[in-house]
């Protein structure tokens, strides 16, 4: 079995920043005091909104006639569905239920975010703005003092930051006498970084009540302000770790590099008299005092050892092929090449006063001959919120009574698990059908308990199955493996025509005072290059590394010469300028001198060539200060990468590394993406109403829904209605 | 001691069928009023009821002196003490009648854990079944089958653990009703139910069949238990705990049995004349 051990990819930026999440993990479940985020929007928009509220309480105003009428809107949110790919199957009759709404209503290209990834592109969904209004660029950001990464979503406010006398910070804490616990006296804070108005706070003000369900870049979830909106977190949520997910891997057979999986954690383990004894790792324990434990062992402890753990074991038949593992007060048995259902488990911080609560699956790989147990990223219980991932808190509890438990992590499709060769396809498919069943049956819920107002609801299978299963279609793929990946060349045509019995299910529901539309965010492209952006930029002279530095040994940027570097990339399509008075250590001179570099590059970007097959590795560099719009432009990446088709920025680049060539084949799992140029990658727009744009994009679908209730599109959007 | 529990048991399963189509906590109510309403008459005639009014009265007065001689500390000292003394002398009074009203208490308490204690298993899902076989006897060694009707089926291979000596299957619930799973062993098959939910009403979920004069045959009434010679101790299905809403709030069915019998005992012992 060949198993990919490298590093660099998105999921180890997670890594980096899993210690501040944990740290508002454990703090924020036993804490109350919780700062307010900082205002994600100013005066001018709070004036709009009141004189909303006023409006809206006049009699005779459309928007209090939409809601006397008892106006519905539903919105299905399907990350990922691609418009060439959708109308090729309605032309072949296997949409036939895209096909009738599309004949009936109306179906467009619909013209994503640029970069085209989803934090980005549902935040033009979400606030009716371009990235310069509401500030999300990529997946990835980074701190401009020191060049690390971060989430672009969502950030972690440190408790230390937040204790104050007289303006002085203090020790946060206090130590419990004769032992090595802390006791701290508030917790971090997550909080949502994108900035901007959500259409559905403007629906709030105008009286009209929303469920928004799973909506990416809605973690944590916005405040409802007058109890009106109720939601869930999606994309961004973390799993308990704080990381993107990780899943943990227990094998008798453990492989060369294994101690290095990009998005997991493997664990060697015995079989001792058929039983396997192992731990899972939880969170870092941040009550126990490690600079204490160190004084006291004359040992630093690693940061890996500061993470709680649970112990468990499994005992396994000495014939057959059937476990059962004991974790936490909850048993399953399993027999091999089964998922468990939802085990709830608890890392105790403090014993018998504080513990972080959680829920996790088990996947029993094989029994022998060798033992292979696989675990999901530990989900935060939505009953029991380590960190807030609902809207109000008790819609966790009721979706916990109804649905019983579910993933709650951003994406939950395990693609590192597939990546790490840990999962083969039949693997994968089966876990992303749990996913989906999961999904319907919230959706089923959610139309139920649906009565009027707006409800969307989000799906992530298409986006994440067409990641990574794009290779199993197309034989060009430099991944495609003929033997493994011709059983599953349907797949993900297969997953669409799922999406049609789901269109089926809303149909039913959809009545003549109900608007229906259908969304993507973006749709599909190859992934068969990389385009390793700090490389080139190191190759053209505009990035230096410090003297005896390998580029191969570059992560984080650490090791770049900043008195040298005049460029740098973060992100899968970000390229910044190292700013004087911006960076950490610029040496660029804001105004002109910037100005022209950016050109410089993106003139240079735009002839790169890719050797192997004469094509354009780079259709445009866009630059954020003529390309986007609103007060946030300046904290943008300079220019915006428009990779080619087939094209896209590597893992290794977008967190801070090097790479060997500018160019390489890409022989991941992961090989389908959208990070391409967004003219390359249209989603898709379904409705049960006449589409009368010519051009529909994502940001207009905020000012359509506002219409839909009789609100006019607001003066800070720059879209509009698309009816 | 199995044909008494067996009858007390069809005696209650008669008294639910008339409460077929209402909600659970219908009959629950009606149980726990009536349990109230006994336990108060058994207090009454077992019960001392002339020390008990005497010492209640007494408990009265030394609380009044507390409070009338509040400033005086050395009386109210005394006054705690007579408190402290009558309060003892009252639960004395309340011991005698308390043994006679345990015991049907208890076989209440036990016949409403075996159709509010666990949840059925639903329709599509599973459910483990441990069997529990004499401390050394080696799992592995031992020649044990288990097969479910149609309506269920056995969703896993036996799983045998020999430090613990027992053997478990998942099995899978597949049509609503009280199915019989039997588990064959060399001393001859045994049964055991296997309800799935579906059916109106509340039904009886024995979680336990276990072996002879045990507090589990004590606690799980509704099948016979196994016999004295098998090698089998227990076979149990690990149902989910039940829960029981009532007006939308989740609550426990021995919160609502101890709060509405002692409820209808307190409000009910004037319409006797019954001293509580």
């Amino acid at each position: 079995m060949s198993r990919n051990t490298a590093g660099g990819n998105l999921c180890d930026i997670a890594a980096t920043i899993a210690m501040a999440v944990a740290l508002a993990l454990v703090l924020g479940s036993c804490t109350s005091d919780a700062p307010p985020p900082e205002e994600a929007y100013g005066d001018t928009e709070r004036e709009a909104l009141e004189a909303l509220a006023r409006e809206a309480r006049d009699p005779g105003s459309a928007v209090a006639q939409a809601r006397e009428s008892g106006k519905r809107v539903i919105v299905i949110g399907i990350d990922g569905m691609d418009w060439i790919i959708a109308r090729r199957l309605m032309e072949e009759g296997r949409l036939r239920h895209f096909k009738e709404l599309a004949d009936a209503g109306g179906f467009s290209a619909l013209l994503s975010s640029m970069p085209p990834q989803s934090p980005v592109a549902w935040s033009n969904f979400i606030t009716g703005m371009d990235s310069g209004g509401h500030g999300i660029y990529d997946f990835v950001h980074r701190y401009a003092d020191s060049y690390l990464p971060h989430f672009s979503t969502s950030d972690v406010a440190s408790a230390a930051q937040r204790i104050r006398v007289l303006g002085i910070p203090i020790r946060n804490r206090v130590v419990v006498p004769f032992t090595d616990y802390v006791l701290p006296f508030q917790g971090g804070q997550p909080l949502n970084l994108r900035k901007g108005v959500a259409f559905w706070e403007i629906l709030e003000a105008a009286g009209i009540g929303t469920t928004i369900f799973r909506l990416p870049a809605n973690f944590p979830p916005v405040e409802s302000a007058t109890g009106l909106s109720t939601a869930m977190s999606g994309l961004g949520t973390p799993d308990i770790l704080g990381t993107y997910g990780t899943f943990s891997f227990f094998t008798t057979d453990p492989w060369p590099g294994s101690d290095d999986v990009s998005g997991g954690s493997v664990h060697p383990v015995e079989v001792v008299d058929n039983v396997v004894r192992a731990s899972i790792k939880g969170p870092v324990n941040e009550f126990l005092d490690y600079d204490r434990i160190a004084d006291r062992t004359g040992s630093r402890v690693a940061y890996d050892d500061r993470k709680a753990r649970l112990d468990f074991e499994v005992f396994i038949d000495p014939v057959h092929a059937v476990a059962k593992i004991v974790i936490g007060g909850s048993e399953a048995i399993l027999t091999e090449g089964e998922f468990s259902d939802w085990m709830e488990i608890d890392f105790e911080m403090v014993p018998h006063m504080v513990g972080v609560n959680g829920v996790v699956r088990f996947y029993l790989k094989s029994v022998r001959p060798e033992f292979e147990l696989h675990a999901s990223p530990i989900q935060i219980n939505p009953a029991n919120q380590a960190l807030p991932i609902t809207e109000p808190p008790e819609y966790g509890q009721e979706l916990v009574d109804e649905l019983r438990h579910f993933y709650t992590q951003g994406m939950p499709e395990d693609t590192k698990a597939l990546e790490s060769a840990v999962f083969g396809n039949a693997e994968f498919a089966a876990q992303a059908t749990l996913v989906l069943e999961e999904r319907k049956r919230a959706l089923e819920y959610h139309l139920q308990r649906f009565d009027e107002g707006l409800l969307f609801f989000y799906f992530s299978s298409l986006d994440q199955g067409t990641h990574a299963m794009w290779r199993c279609m197309d034989p060009d793929h430099p991944a495609h493996i003929p033997d493994e990946d011709e059983a599953y060349a349907s797949f993900i045509d297969e997953l669409y025509m799922q999406f049609d019995q789901v269109l089926a299910r809303v149909l039913e529901d959809v009545d003549e005072n109900t608007t229906l539309i259908i969304l993507s965010d973006h749709g599909f492209a190859a992934w068969y290059r990389k385009v390793h952006l700090n490389r080139w930029l190191l190759d053209e002279g505009y990035l230096a590394l410090k003297p005896g530095v390998r580029p191969e040994d570059v992560e984080w940027l650490l090791g770049v010469d900043w008195s040298k570097t005049r460029a740098y990339s973060i992100g899968i399509n970000g390229l910044y300028l190292n700013v004087k008075g911006r960076e950490g250590q610029g040496i660029v001179e804001p105004g002109p001198e910037a100005d022209a570099l950016v050109d410089e590059i993106a003139e240079k970007l735009e002839g790169v060539i890719d050797p192997e097959n004469g094509q354009r590795a780079v259709v445009r560099a866009y630059k954020s200060r003529e390309f986007y719009h609103g007060p946030l432009v300046e904290t943008a990446p300079d220019i915006v990468v428009g990779y080619g088709w087939g094209y896209r920025g590597s893992e290794e680049s977008a967190g801070g590394a090097i790479g060997s060539a500018v160019l390489e084949d890409n022989l991941n799992k992961w090989s389908g993406d959208h990070c391409a140029d967004y003219m390359h990658v249209p989603g898709v727009l379904f409705s049960n109403k006449i589409i009368a744009a010519e051009a529909p994009a994502l940001y207009d679908l905020a000012p359509t829904i506002l219409a839909e209730f009789g609100i006019g599109t607001m003066d800070w959007m720059i879209g509009a209605p698309v009816f | 001691m199995w044909p008494i529990l067996r009858t007390i048991t069809a005696a209650f399963d008669v008294f639910f069928d008339l409460f077929g189509g209402t909600h659970p906590v219908v009959p629950l109510l009606v149980v726990s009023v009536v349990t109230g309403v006994v336990m108060l008459l058994v207090f009454g005639k077992t019960s001392n009821q002339q020390r008990i009014a005497e010492t209640k009265d007494k408990l009265k007065a030394y609380i009044m002196e507390m409070w009338i001689f509040r400033n005086d500390t050395r009386v109210m000292f005394l006054a705690i003490g007579n408190v402290i003394r009558n309060n003892l002398r009252y639960l004395r009074h309340s011991l005698r009648p308390l043994v006679f009203i345990l015991v049907p208490v208890l076989l209440i308490m036990v016949q409403l854990g075996i159709r509010y204690g666990s949840e059925p298993v639903a329709p599509g899902e599973s459910a483990r079944v441990t069997v529990t076989l004499d401390e050394g006897v080696r799992a592995t060694e031992l020649d044990v089958g288990l097969q479910a009707p149609f309506a269920a089926r056995v969703a896993s291979a036996p799983l045998r653990i020999d430090s613990s000596g027992e053997v478990e299957w998942k099995v899978l619930g597949l049509s609503p009703g009280t199915h019989e799973l039997v588990l064959s062993t060399p001393g001859g098959p045994l049964t055991k139910t296997f309800v799935v939910a579906g059916e109106p009403g509340v039904r009886t979920v024995g979680a336990v069949r276990a072996r002879g004069l045990t507090w589990s045959a004590f606690l799980y009434p509704s099948e016979r238990p196994i016999p004295r010679d098998s090698v089998v101790k227990s076979i149990e299905v690990h149902y989910e705990p039940a829960g029981l809403s009532v007006f939308g709030i989740g609550l426990h069915w021995l919160l609502v049995f101890f709060v509405v019998s002692v409820a209808a005992g307190f409000a009910l012992k004037g319409v006797f004349g019954i001293e509580v």
